[in-house]
Order: C-alpha cells, then structure tokens, then sequence
C-alpha cells in the first residue's frame, strides 16, 4: 500500500463539501424511504433491498473513486493519473491504497445509512424485523468493501468508457435487487414468462459472478456453506484488485492516446 | 557528456496499426543539455516525451534512462515532468497538492515545509496562494504551479511539454529564468515548446519533428552559424540603379554566393565564411554602390523551421 495515496484519498474523501452532501444522502435519504408504506411483505423486501444492497453503496462509491468526474473540468482522467505515475508509484498500491480508504468512508455512509432506516422505520413502527438483523450490519460492512472494489475496477477504465460500464452495471444490479422477490414462472410457453424467467437467470448470474455478497447469516448458520462462502467473497475481491491493477497497466497516460 | 536518454528504433502506433505516431526515432540526449524538441502539431512530440516517462507504451524500440529502461520505477525519483494540459486535484490547497507531491517523490516530511516555500519564491507564486483552493487559480498560476511541482521533486531530468503555454510575459521570462538556472546546475532538460524564441535562447540542441520521425538534429550554435546572412541597404542612385541587377550578380558570382533582393533597396546575402561581409562589402563599394547599412543577421529558428517545413512538404509532393 502507499501510505501517501492512501492518507490523500482519504483527506479528500472527508472533504467538508463531499461530506455534506453524502451525509444528506445517507440519513435524509434512507429515513424517508421509512415513510413508505410498506403493507406488502415484497415491499418491505425490496425497500430492505435497496437500503442494504449494492444500489446505493454503488452510488455512493462511484461519487467518491473517479478522479476525474467530480472535481475536475474535464473528464478525462487520463491526463490527471498522467501526473500521478510520473512519481513513484506503483500502480497495484494506488489500486489498494485507494480502495481501501474508499472502502473506509463508504463503510462509514452505507452502515449510517442502514442505521437511519432502521432508527426511522422503528420510531415509526413499522415491522421490519424480519428483513433488518445483526447480520444484515456485518453484510452491509463486508458487501460494501467488495462493491467498492467492483467500482475500482471501473474507475480503472477510461472515464469516457468508464461511465457507461458503470451505468450497464448499475442498472444491471437494480435487477439484482429484485432477485429475492422473483421467481421462475410456471409457465414455460409463454414469450413474456419466458423473457421474465431469462431476466431472472441474468441477474441471478450477475449477483452470482459480478457482484458477489456475502449472506454472513447463512455462513454462521450452516457449516457447509462457510468455507464456499468466505472463499467466494476473498477470491472475487483479489481479482478485482488484480483485474483494476492489470486494467491500469494496460492504460496508456498521453492526450495524444486517449 | 554521457547520454542520459538514449532512445532506439521507436515505434508508436494508434488505431491498430493505422496511424504511425512515432515512427523509427532513435536519439541520444546528453546529461546536463537542454533539449528542444519542435515540429508542427500532431508530429509526435508528447507522445515522444511521455514515452520516455513511460506513461505511453511503445509497440517497439528501447528507451532507457541513465541506463535503465524507460518503465523501471526508480527512473521516477529522478525525473520531473509537466504535462502540456495539467489537471491538478482541484479539491486541494496550493500547498496540499505541493505537499502531496513532495511526498509523492518520497522525499522527507521534514522538509517539506521549506520546500514549498523555496519552490513558490522560485516560480514567483506569492505566500498567500498557498491556502487557495487549485480549482480557483487562473491558467497561468495554473501553470507556475506545475512548475513548483516539477521543482519539488529536484530532478536530475526535467520533462516540459510546452511549459509556457498560457503564460503572459512575465511567466514567459520565467520559464527562461528556470532554464538557465537548470542548464547552470547540471540539469538534463528535455522541453517541447512551440515558443521557439525560448527554445533558441535556452536549448543546446533541437530535434525537428515531423510525421513521428526526426528529420533533423543539431546544435542550435551550429544552426545559428551556419545560416547567417548580411541585409545591405544602398542609397538611391539613379546611375547605379540602373545596373543593380548587375552589380548584386556579380559580387555573389565573385564571391561564390547567393542573395536575394528585398527591393526597397535592400538586398539578403547568404553567409558562407566568417570573413563573407567584409569582402561583401568591398566588393559592392568596389562597383560603385555607395552603402547606407549593412546588418548582419542570424538564421531564427523560425526560418528554420519555416525552410524545414516547406522543403518537406515539397519532398512530399515530388
């Protein structure tokens, strides 16, 4: 890791403008969507969904990695890191230098933002028990360090490119969201139920290969699922590193190539 | 002087294949010299030059630096570099982003502080820019404070990639100020710039790009010898001007030279010898041409570049 890298990006990330404006998108946000009626057990599901799955932790990291998007007149990022690797520095330690203090401050939003939901959705009695554990604190934390480095990945593609990956991503695990409250319809001859049953398996894969969460309830509960588990979420985190890392060398930093 | 940049048989590409960037450049750059690098836009100067910072990966060829190869990190301690567009974290303070790179460059802590004021009073840049945000500095303080993050890292080897871009003229006389300190103290410059007056005051050689190949190098004394001529200017004698056409082919025939007339009285010799103006002169006085100036001129890199670009535009069309 470079302990330069690392200390900027979080100086920056704790910047008082970034931190206002994510702050009122982690508390206002999630304790309005406390408000929503939520009658319906697949309501409450997909509003759970939302709050702790990868949507929002998506967003939030996506605001916070680019180095070009957001506080740069430009979008090109290239000539940015062209400056930066003029210096000493490794590409894979800017990598985990940076996905680390990214994983540090969107763990800070995402678990500030579950808690506000669940403060607002109890003061307002609404039953949310079954959706909102322990567990689903430990998920969110882990979750949120594998989503960040799922964006890492992206922000090591040219910004230009860079943003509509993310976007086909993004809106590809909206999908996922919606996975726990789908089902394979019966009826197997029917184009529609047959188009539905497809967006199903493309986002049971998506959430299976790209997006990969931990469920820390069933590892803790059941012993055959632990070692599969814990392997599947280290070995998805190390390609991602690997996989931005290799991304990086690959790019070239010139006006003239980008 | 030992090369400290020595480049073989560089190929670049772009568009698989299709469009030849650089293009068989080989060239040695000694430590300590100014090297200028001029030619028109799109010749391949920044790719050339990012090249050598390995930031642009070459489809072939050798770069090394001080002896290593262009990618060897260790190369990065000791050059410093200026993007001809620098994009600056724009969420930091002057002196954030000067301490960031003092870091960046491993260099101590401790130090840093006296750095960053050392390079501020280098690159003029007053003490009370250091808690402005970067977003809210114009082009040209922009630009100087590019060039206190060049300076924080004291490089062995500088990379400029035009450093006087969208500077006025005080910044202009700066950057002319810098490079003769650099040249003083040893420094290996290595400076892309379309300011070609700067580039002729400062560099001890240039390379004229063009089409991703060299076409020309040399040392900017010898260019500047070899090309000078003398501009003759005669009071109007209605006799003598009669027979001008006459008396100017003669004097360049006797001499074996050439000129070309300027009219309004004025003719262009070429140069060829250290001894040429006299014997110009003589010769002309001799005829009965009765002289009002005589100023000799040396060949600008301006003209330079103009003859070159013309002369292989012309190649190109044959």
């Amino acid at each position: 890791m470079n302990f330069v890298i690392f200390k900027y990006a979080f100086i920056k990330l704790t910047n008082i403008r970034m931190l206002f404006g994510l702050l009122i998108f982690s508390i206002i946000a999630p304790a309005l969507s406390a408000f929503m009626p939520i009658d319906e057990p697949n309501q409450r599901q997909l509003i759970s969904a939302y709050i702790t799955g990868p949507t929002v932790t998506m967003l939030i990291s996506f605001v916070l990695v680019q180095d070009a998007a957001l506080n740069q007149k430009s979008l090109n990022d290239g000539e940015y890191l062209a400056l930066l690797f003029s210096r000493p520095v490794i590409r894979l330690q800017y990598i985990v230098s940076k996905w680390l203090a990214n994983s540090i401050i969107v763990n800070i939003y995402t678990l500030l933002s579950v808690s506000c939901y669940a403060i607002a959705a109890n003061a307002l009695h609404r039953n949310i028990a079954l959706v909102l554990s322990p567990y689903t604190f430990l998920d969110v934390f882990l979750n949120s360090i594998s989503y960040t480095a799922l964006v890492i990945v992206i922000s090591a593609i040219p910004f230009k490119l860079g943003i509509w990956v993310y976007m086909a991503v993004l809106y590809s695990i909206m999908g996922i969201s919606m996975t726990p409250m789908m089902s394979l319809a019966p009826d197997k001859y029917s184009a529609v139920t047959w188009l539905g049953n497809f967006a199903f398996y493309f986002a049971t894969m998506l959430k299976t290969f790209v997006v990969p969460s931990v469920d820390t309830f069933s590892i803790l509960q059941s012993g055959s699922l632990l070692v599969t588990g814990i392997l599947t979420y280290a070995s998805n985190l190390t390609l991602y590193i690997l996989f931005a890392s290799i991304l990086l060398n690959k790019r070239e930093f010139s006006y003239a190539s980008e | 002087m030992p090369p400290c940049v020595e480049i073989t048989n560089l190929y670049k590409t772009y568009n698989r294949g299709k469009t030849h960037v650089l293009d068989n450049v080989s060239l040695q750059i000694n430590a300590g010299e100014i090297f200028g690098l001029i030619g028109p836009n799109g010749a391949g100067k920044t790719t050339l030059m990012t090249s050598m910072l390995a930031l642009t990966i070459p489809n072939a060829g050798l770069i090394s630096i001080n002896g290593f190869p262009a990618a060897n990190l260790g190369n990065r301690r000791v050059t410093g570099f200026l993007p001809e567009r620098p994009h600056f974290d724009a969420w930091m303070t002057v002196e954030q982003f000067l301490h960031y790179h003092h870091e960046l460059a491993g260099l101590s802590t401790k130090e840093a502080e006296a750095n960053v004021n050392d390079v501020l009073t280098k690159v003029e840049l007053e003490f009370s820019v250091k808690k402005r945000l970067v977003r809210r500095l114009s082009r040209g303080m922009l630009q100087r404070l590019g060039l206190a993050q060049v300076l924080i890292g004291r490089p062995e080897i500088c990379f400029l990639d035009e450093p006087a871009s969208g500077m006025d003229p005080l910044g202009v006389q700066l950057i002319r100020q810098l490079l003769l300190e650099w040249k003083k103290a040893g420094t290996t410059v290595v400076l892309n710039s379309h300011h070609l007056d700067e580039v002729e005051k400062t560099c001890d050689r240039i390379a004229f790009m063009k089409d991703g190949k060299i076409r020309f190098i040399e040392e900017l004394t010898n260019i500047q010898q070899n090309k000078q001529h003398l501009t003759i200017k005669w009071h109007v004698d209605t006799d003598v001007n009669k027979n001008i056409q006459a008396i100017l082919d003669r004097t360049a025939s006797n001499l074996n030279t050439s000129y070309t007339n300027a009219g309004d009285n004025k003719a262009t010799f070429a140069i060829n010898e250290i001894a040429a103006p006299y014997k110009i002169i003589s010769d002309l006085v001799g005829q009965g041409l009765e002289i009002e100036e005589a100023m000799p001129q040396k060949h600008s890199l301006e003209e330079l570049f103009r003859d070159l670009s013309r002369n292989l535009k012309e190649n190109e069309h044959k």
